[in-house]
């Protein structure tokens, strides 16, 4: 055998036998390069390919957790302008009975405007945003609060606690004949049926809300409470207020009476107030935390588009000068086949 | 008598250039073959004649080598071709249809149904990405059990050109045994059988004996005779149909199963990686979804109030009942029933587009039974922003439970991970089995390459060996005529 033997099959075919690889290697490049990605990421990737799901994930998931918080800070919004008109109307009416003694001006508007208020009071209570009723916990589709109207069970309640404990209709004339005395312990008896109607637990005459705040996760982290609802202590005493001041006969009363009635109403607003304060604050605070969350989140899904193009993008520089290197070694190989063609003994012959 | 000696060794060695010049003329034709292996036309010269041996260029260990590194490069082949056909269940990261992606896409969709659970519309997205989730899941199956098929089919192919090749290597080295017994050339035979050899290669790891008078007998790489006098019978009984729980039939040789767990199991060879795809990665990627799927079915259970150990389906369920599935619950966790996630489906009580409530995915109680309710609510549906259940749904995809851990992708995470982990095993697979195959590849390039450097034709060799040769027939041709001269000059004088 010869020591240096090579078929001329082996050497025809020298340059060709890495050329199909080249070929693939520079389809490679170039899709790398139209799309910034590896060409296949499963590939290159091999057992982190699971690490670019995850991080996928993790960022539709904080794209929802946004999405969600938009609706949120809707719903805290208009609540929160609701909570501002309800306080407005309650100081604006209290102002009223502490500038001028309310009797001088006469008890008809004191009455007429209190009803006008419980009015407005039920209608801001019933107010809904993007399908959801604002004050009624999570009891969102159902109209969280009725209205104070003859047949309704409120003002039946209210009819009967009056009829029950005095012996007269509030629009009777008799009612002129209530001492000071029989009305203040009328208003201040907490276990008679007028007063249970508001703090206990008749007030599902008055409301359909749950008492239970609806809760939304805001991060991956917190979920909080982000609505208020009409069982509220500060939405029982301002109703209260109203309805005494409304539909307990003011008008008719002696002056005495009407006094006791009108400073029960006076403390009642007073305290009012202060409670709605407390829940705006609330309110307040959690628009705060969406915002912080949403800045937080924000921050995190640019570091986790970081994260899967650190795991998933090539460099187009290091693509490209892959696929001007292929070129020249494709070329070359093109025309070494072709010279290797010419080199046979008999064209010499 | 000195001249007509003259006359007959010029003539016999015309005669040996000629038969050089048919083996010059017969390597130059076989040159571009890379099966054909080189000629060698020795001239043995003595007594006064010139005859010519025929022997054939041959390198019985580079050839071996070859074989071997063929057998391994196929098998990973296989392995490869089965493997990239499991990876359309996953697709690119960026398109997110993975399993795992899709729970992803489902758990966002729960979230922001919780965030406000009175909004129908959000549930129905939850449903539809219940919906996708499931036929992922389904699709997967049937691709996982279609590859196995498939895988099946192959090695039923494969068993048929190993019997076909048997048989024709029967008869060729019957050709060549006589032949070699009898002395006359058989050169050709001995590359057809090498051929042969090559071919069989390719089906399953060989190895080869060669006996008295160049008989060959052939053994595969696990000791089992294939070939020795007469082919051995190599049988393989197809299955047409796959499904989860369908064991796929071994091969047999000569009466001894040599795939599976059988004592003599092949190593290398196109049979070995589809039987690896067949009954080991398929069954292994399709118990890890099999997993999955009893994880979802189990994240969206329900418990009754009146029997806390009496759990129902709720979202996810098997087709066809709301049951749960047997063993669910068990810690540390048994591998969940065959083929769980060809049967997941989106429980009718609750997909709209099967006359379920929407509700219920809110409120529990998917099946109509009240005792499954969460929602304190009463009347059932009212309380619409009902969260509670809603983010603890959320919250069992990604908190940790009990995963079988022969599966091999630990035994205690979220199912989001662990559908993740199984994609990453899956390409993880695939990534190590395509570098085999480049390495296998480049090995069997250098090997066939040095084969043919060792027994391949130089036609530029050839044609100057044809040059020596014409020369020689020239001086034997011109002393045939001298020698004809100087009889005739002798004849002349004689006259």
């Amino acid at each position: 055998m010869k020591t240096t033997f090579i078929s001329t099959i082996s050497l025809w075919n020298s340059p060709r036998n890495a050329l199909a690889k080249m070929q693939v290697d520079l389809a490679k490049a170039n899709q790398e390069i139209a799309t910034g990605r590896y060409s296949d990421v499963g590939l290159e990737l091999g057992y982190r390919a699971g690490q670019g799901i995850s991080l996928r994930q993790e960022r539709s998931e904080l794209d929802a957790l946004i999405d969600g918080n938009g609706t949120v800070s809707l719903r805290l919004n208009v609540t929160k302008t609701s909570l501002d008109n309800i306080r407005s109307t309650a100081e604006t009416y209290l102002n009223s009975l502490l500038s001028l003694p309310p009797l001088e001006r006469g008890a008809e508007t004191v009455r007429d405007s209190a009803a006008l208020n419980l009015k407005a009071l039920t209608a801001e209570l019933n107010k809904s945003s993007g399908g959801q009723y604002l004050f009624a916990g999570t009891n969102t589709k159902q109209k969280p609060v009725n209205d104070y109207i003859a047949g309704s069970p409120a003002k039946t309640a209210v009819d009967a606690a009056f009829l029950g404990h005095f012996g007269r209709t509030q629009t009777a004339p008799t009612v002129f004949d209530i001492t000071a005395e029989e009305m203040r312990l009328f208003l201040n008896d907490s276990t008679n049926d007028f007063n249970k109607l508001f703090d206990g637990s008749d007030w599902d005459k008055w409301s359909a809300a749950a008492d239970k705040n609806i809760e939304s996760k805001i991060s991956t982290s917190e979920k909080i409470e982000t609505s208020t609802n009409a069982n509220e202590a500060a939405m029982r005493k301002l109703a209260k207020a109203y309805t005494i001041a409304s539909d307990l006969g003011i008008a008719g009363m002696r002056t005495e009476t009407q006094q006791v009635v009108v400073d029960k109403v006076m403390q009642l607003l007073g305290e009012v107030t202060n409670d709605l304060v407390e829940i705006q604050a609330r309110l307040g605070d959690a628009e705060t935390k969406v915002k912080s969350a949403n800045d937080r989140m924000d921050l995190q899904r640019k570091i986790l588009d970081q994260g899967v193009g650190r795991l998933e993008e090539v460099d187009p520089a290091e693509a490209k000068t892959r696929v001007d290197a292929l070129t020249t070694q494709i070329q070359m190989s093109y025309s070494l086949t072709a010279q290797l063609r010419q080199l046979s003994l008999l064209n010499y012959l | 008598m000195g001249l007509s000696l003259a006359l007959n060794t010029a003539r016999s060695s015309i005669l040996a250039s000629s038969s050089q010049m048919a083996v010059v003329s017969r390597n130059t034709a076989g040159a571009s073959d890379p099966t054909y292996s080189r000629k060698i036309a020795t001239l043995v010269a003595g007594g006064g004649a010139a005859r010519v041996v025929v022997q054939r260029a041959a390198d019985s260990a580079l050839f071996y080598k070859m074989l071997e590194t063929t057998s391994d490069t196929v098998k990973q082949q296989a392995v490869l071709e089965g493997i990239d056909k499991l990876k359309h269940t996953v697709g690119d990261s960026s398109l997110n249809q993975s399993s795992a992606a899709r729970i992803g896409a489902l758990s966002a969709a729960l979230e922001q149904y919780a965030n406000k659970p009175d909004d129908p519309i959000l549930a129905r997205a939850v449903v539809a990405r219940a919906n996708e989730l499931v036929t992922m899941l389904n699709d997967a199956t049937a691709t996982i059990q279609r590859t196995r098929q498939e895988a099946d089919a192959s090695i039923a192919g494969s068993v048929a050109r190993v019997n076909d090749l048997l048989s024709q290597f029967k008869s060729v080295n019957d050709a060549v045994v006589k032949g070699t017994a009898s002395g006359i050339d058989v050169s050709d035979q001995l590359d057809t059988r090498d051929h042969l050899l090559a071919q069989l290669s390719e089906e399953m790891g060989i190895s080869v004996v060669t006996r008295e008078n160049n008989d060959i007998a052939i053994y595969t790489d696990s000791g089992v005779t294939l070939f020795e006098r007469v082919p051995r019978k190599v049988e393989f009984s197809p299955t047409n149909t796959f499904n989860a729980s369908t064991v796929g039939s071994a091969v047999i040789i000569d009466g001894v199963p040599v795939t599976g767990s059988g004592p003599m199991p092949l190593n290398s060879g196109r049979l070995v990686g589809l039987v690896q795809i067949r009954d080991q990665d398929a069954v292994l990627y399709q118990q890890q979804l099999d997993e999955v799927a009893e994880a979802l079915i189990a994240s969206f259970a329900e418990q009754s109030k009146a029997d806390p150990t009496l759990f129902k389906a709720g979202l996810f369920a098997q087709s066809g009942t709301i049951d749960m599935p047997p063993g669910w619950d068990d810690d540390p966790a048994s591998q969940a029933s065959a083929g769980l996630a060809g049967k997941i489906t989106v429980n009718a009580g609750i997909d709209p587009a099967k006359g379920g409530v929407l509700d219920r995915l809110r409120d529990g109680g998917a099946n109509g039974d009240p005792d499954f309710v969460e929602n304190p609510g009463v009347p059932t549906g009212s309380n619409a922003a009902y969260s509670d259940r809603l983010y603890k749904l959320s919250q069992n995809l990604s908190s940790d439970r009990p995963f079988n851990s022969a599966l091999g992708l630990g035994d205690k995470t979220s199912v989001k991970n662990f559908a993740a982990s199984s994609a990453s095993w899956l390409e993880g697979n695939r990534k190590t089995v395509s570098t085999n195959v480049n390495y296998q590849m480049t090995l069997l390039s250098h090997a066939s390459e040095a084969l043919s450097n060792a027994t391949g034709v130089n036609m530029d060799d050839e044609t100057a060996l044809m040059l020596q040769l014409e020369k020689s027939y020239s001086a034997s041709a011109k002393l045939v005529s001298v020698v004809n001269e100087m009889l005739q000059t002798l004849l002349n004088a004689v006259r």
